[in-house]
């Protein structure tokens, strides 16, 4: 992320944005290409002459926050400093600085009184040790960071920095966040897993309102934003911006202070320029509903299986059902799959699903798991168990006897 | 019903037909549960018990201790008088006593009279490191550190109120006491959160100024308790601190820098004029900081009069005078201080004498403040760091090559050689360069009593 004085905005009414930069114009191109090359350059330099090179590079360019937050980015997540030093800093400036206290004080001119200067105490700490005494006076502070070594720098591509940049943008400006609002509709299960999982990770708390059809608008805050107008989940914010680039139908209005107490709204949609650095764990589908999916097309029936799923809020939680069904006569249904899990998830797994009380869920459970007729007694939908594939026509079953006036 | 600690706030769960809410709480509709602020928690525990109600209280995580304070001296009867006061408060509150004059004690008998799990809430890291060298002193106990590179928490915890802000909402229901050091800082937009996060029924603040330019103090009776003691530095100078004289050094610039100086000051207010612009105000600046984005004049501008403030520091001339400062005091403990770190290091260099700034790694920053109050370096350069309550008794020399102009650093580096010693005298020289932006901001700096009235110093 870059700090403050980086971020580049633009105000429109009460809306503010970032400054992107376009990463296919060649100007930026050759901006982002000359920063990494300065660095590659300076590869096993100190930071200071790295800096002053940059300083340099940047000239009396009018963009040089642009330029600035580039350098950011390189410094933060492509270089690797180190200390360089012929004898450890710290024990150096001990030896030293206890020699200048025997001569107290040294003087620039040596006179009757006080005749020793700077370069008496160098030299005699030098020979010491058998170093000359320039060398030893620039180990005197090796370890201070600008005159660390960069040890190694990872280029990257030159519109891959592009991307992070505008990325860094707007992550910049969650920091400033007090009320995160999604708006999402028709994601995949999956999506939606991913989703919560980072809304949980970053320990947001949500707030969900919506439907299937109508979408959902969730709210993201924390626990103490009740009380106060706070930017204290603000990072943890930012952090998620990555991970909701991810979802597929989305858009968010963040709620921002600013400086100066005055408020503005910041909104991004999934037709937004940026692109997510964080990996996609969301391509491949269980390949248990993968064959049920496919198996459920082809068979005899009006019940559309839809891959796109609702939300079930639970407050301190969410379910989130692998499948919906939807009957031309106006009929909807939720399936949830109980596979394969480990002990404690199963727990959680069955706290959920008895939480949330939907006479419109259909359970299916393995046979394989550790799960009796009794654990689901509490369950208002159907249930039955499947071995090791799930059959369509059972599942069919249970949508009819789910809506049959007896049930 | 019960009661828990979670993320910086109070939850009641699971509540029986019947059972009474306290005030502070709120229904949170996000998880179907009552929450309130931490800070509450006394109030809504004394609630809970006047109406006799059950409930399972698994909020706090602190403990009783068996604290025995050592190798203390007997207090004045100030500081006796101020913890009294503080207890009488029902151990919640402010006190507020001149720099020098020993709070740090005050706070030390404010644990061992509570007994509990305790967290020392601190300004910076340096004076979080001597927090952290007191409680090793004077208690038989494990001391944690938070922040400043370290996240070890124990009974007995020292943080920065940057790390408190960060972590409140993990140890927020650790601590029975919290001692916020220098709590004019915590009424701050982002560092209140420390003190609302936290459950700690039991809150002391000390400083030796409460006062705020944005009137936020007003806060604290809600954020640590009510002010509980009050004394002046008037009431107590000479009686519990040295005496002190200032003495007010301007310098010529030498010719380079003076020529240098003016070629920048020329170049950006030509700029100015030529766009009819005047940085008297903040809009006026604003003005500037905008067209300096604009055009590569702007810019150089721009880059003009960052040059000619940092010209004014005049560090040439001035590192001479200082060099004639140290001539004048070849036996004494002598601090300088400057306004960047720069110029820390680059005295550091030329006299070969220890710096201390924020980069300066703990371990190492511990042995030179020992070894300045020991003796083995006589001279010790820093910059903003050591501003509050850094405990140098030793140094009876002070040097201000350089400094912001808010009012309060300034006091507190008055403070830094006021600490009381037999037969002491100390001085303070301010080293300003002539005809400069500087020399403006060191005569506004002066108008604090402490300096009105200083004694013996014809100059002010």
């Amino acid at each position: 992320m870059l700090s403050s004085e980086l971020l580049l905005t633009r105000r429109r009414g009460p809306y503010v944005e970032p400054c992107y930069l376009d990463p296919g114009a060649a100007r930026y191109l050759d901006l982002a290409a000359g920063l990494i090359e300065c660095f590659t350059q300076h590869e096993g330099q100190p930071r200071r002459l790295l800096r002053q090179a940059l300083d340099h590079f940047e000239g009396d360019r009018t963009d040089y926050r642009v330029q600035r937050g580039l350098v950011k980015l390189l410094f933060d997540e492509r270089s690797q400093f180190r200390i360089d030093a012929p004898l450890p800093p710290e024990e150096l400036r001990r030896q030293v600085f206890a020699l200048s206290r025997e001569q107290h004080p040294l003087v620039s001119e040596p006179n009757l009184i006080y005749p020793v200067t700077r370069q008496h105490v160098l030299d005699q700490v030098a020979l010491h040790h058998g170093l000359p005494a320039q060398t030893l006076d620039l180990a005197l502070y090796a370890d201070l960071p600008e005159q660390h070594l960069l040890e190694r720098f990872t280029a990257p591509e030159p519109q891959a920095l592009l991307h992070r940049y505008n990325l860094a943008l707007a992550q910049t400006l969650l920091l400033r966040c007090e009320l995160l609002r999604l708006s999402v509709k028709r994601n995949l299960p999956v999506r939606y897993k991913q989703l919560f999982k980072f809304i949980k990770f970053y320990r947001l708390i949500h707030t969900i309102q919506g439907d299937l059809d109508a979408g959902y608008e969730i709210h993201l805050d924390g626990p103490l934003s009740m009380f106060r107008l706070t930017q204290k989940y603000g990072f943890q914010m930012a952090l998620f911006l990555p991970a909701l680039l991810l979802c597929t139908r989305w858009g968010m209005s963040a709620s921002l202070i600013w400086p100066d107490g005055s408020h503005r709204e910041f909104v991004l949609d999934d037709q937004c320029p940026l692109v997510s650095h964080y990996r996609d764990q969301t391509l491949y589908d269980s390949l248990l509903e993968e064959t049920f999916a496919q198996r459920f097309e082809q068979a005899q029936t009006d019940w559309q299986l839809e891959r796109e799923t609702e939300i079930v809020n639970l407050k301190e939680t969410v379910m989130i059902p692998d499948f919906t069904f939807r009957h031309p006569d106006g009929r909807t249904a939720l399936l949830e799959i109980v596979g394969f899990w480990r002990p404690e998830y199963l727990r959680r797994k069955l706290d959920k699903l008895r939480q949330a009380q939907r006479a419109d869920l259909i359970v299916a459970v393995s046979r394989d798991l550790n799960v009796c007729e009794e654990d689901l007694a509490e369950l208002p939908g159907g249930v039955f168990f499947f071995k090791s594939r799930i059959q369509p026509r059972e599942v069919i079953a249970q949508l009819e006897q789910l809506h049959s006036p007896t049930a | 019903m019960r009661l828990t600690f979670e993320e910086g706030t109070l939850l009641l769960r699971d509540l029986a037909e019947g059972d009474p809410v306290p005030p502070p709480f709120v229904w949170d509709a996000r998880v179907d549960h009552w929450r309130a602020l931490a800070l509450y928690y006394r109030q809504a525990l004394e609630y809970l018990r006047e109406r006799g109600a059950s409930f399972e209280n698994t909020a706090p995580r602190y403990q009783r201790l068996g604290l025995r304070l050592r190798q203390t001296p007997a207090l004045h009867p100030f500081q006796q008088e101020a913890l009294e006061a503080w207890k009488q408060g029902g151990c919640r509150g402010l006190v507020v006593l001149p720099t020098g004059s020993g709070k740090s004690l005050v706070g030390l008998e404010a644990i061992a009279h509570l007994g509990r799990s305790a967290l020392v809430v601190a300004p910076t890291i340096d004076l979080m490191n001597q927090w952290y060298d007191l409680l090793c002193a004077h208690f038989d106990q494990e001391v944690g550190v938070l922040g400043g590179g370290y996240h070890q928490v124990e009974e007995l915890t020292v943080t920065t109120y940057d790390s408190a802000y960060l972590h409140m909402e993990r140890y927020g229901n650790h601590f029975g006491l919290i001692l916020f050091d220098e709590v004019h800082h915590l009424p701050g937009e982002v560092y209140s959160h420390a003190a609302q996060m936290a459950l700690a029924p039991y809150r002391l603040g000390l400083t030796a100024t409460l006062e705020r330019a944005d009137g936020r103090h007003a806060l604290l009776p809600d954020l640590v308790g009510p002010l509980a003691y009050e004394q002046g530095i008037r009431q107590l100078s000479g009686e519990y601190l040295a005496e002190y004289r200032v003495e007010h050094r301007r310098v010529d610039m030498v010719a380079e820098e003076r020529a240098a100086y003016e070629t920048a000051k020329s170049e950006y207010q030509t700029f100015l004029e030529s766009k009819n612009l005047k940085l008297g105000s903040t809009a006026g600046w604003k003005h500037f900081v905008q067209l300096s984005s604009r055009s590569p004049e702007g810019r150089r501008a721009m880059l003009a009069y960052r040059l000619h403030r940092k010209l004014a520091l005049g560090t040439v001339a001035k590192l001479r005078v200082l060099e004639e400062i140290l001539m004048a005091h070849p036996r004494e403990r002598v601090l300088v201080f400057t306004g960047d770190n720069e110029t820390v290091y680059e005295i550091s260099r030329r006299f070969l004498v220890p710096a201390i700034t924020h980069l300066t790694p703990t371990k190492e920053r511990r042995s030179l403040l020992a070894g300045f109050n020991q003796g083995e370096y006589l001279v010790l350069v820093t910059s903003k760091v050591l501003n509050e309550g850094v405990n140098i008794p030793e140094a009876s020399v002070a040097v201000v090559l350089a400094g912001s102009a808010t009012i309060r650093e300034h006091v507190q580096r008055l403070g830094r050689i006021l600490r009381r010693r037999q037969g002491k005298e100390a001085v303070l020289y301010e080293v300003v360069s002539r005809d400069t932006v500087e020399d403006q901001i060191s005569r506004r700096r002066r108008r604090h009593p402490a300096y009105a009235e200083a004694p013996a110093d014809a100059l002010l």
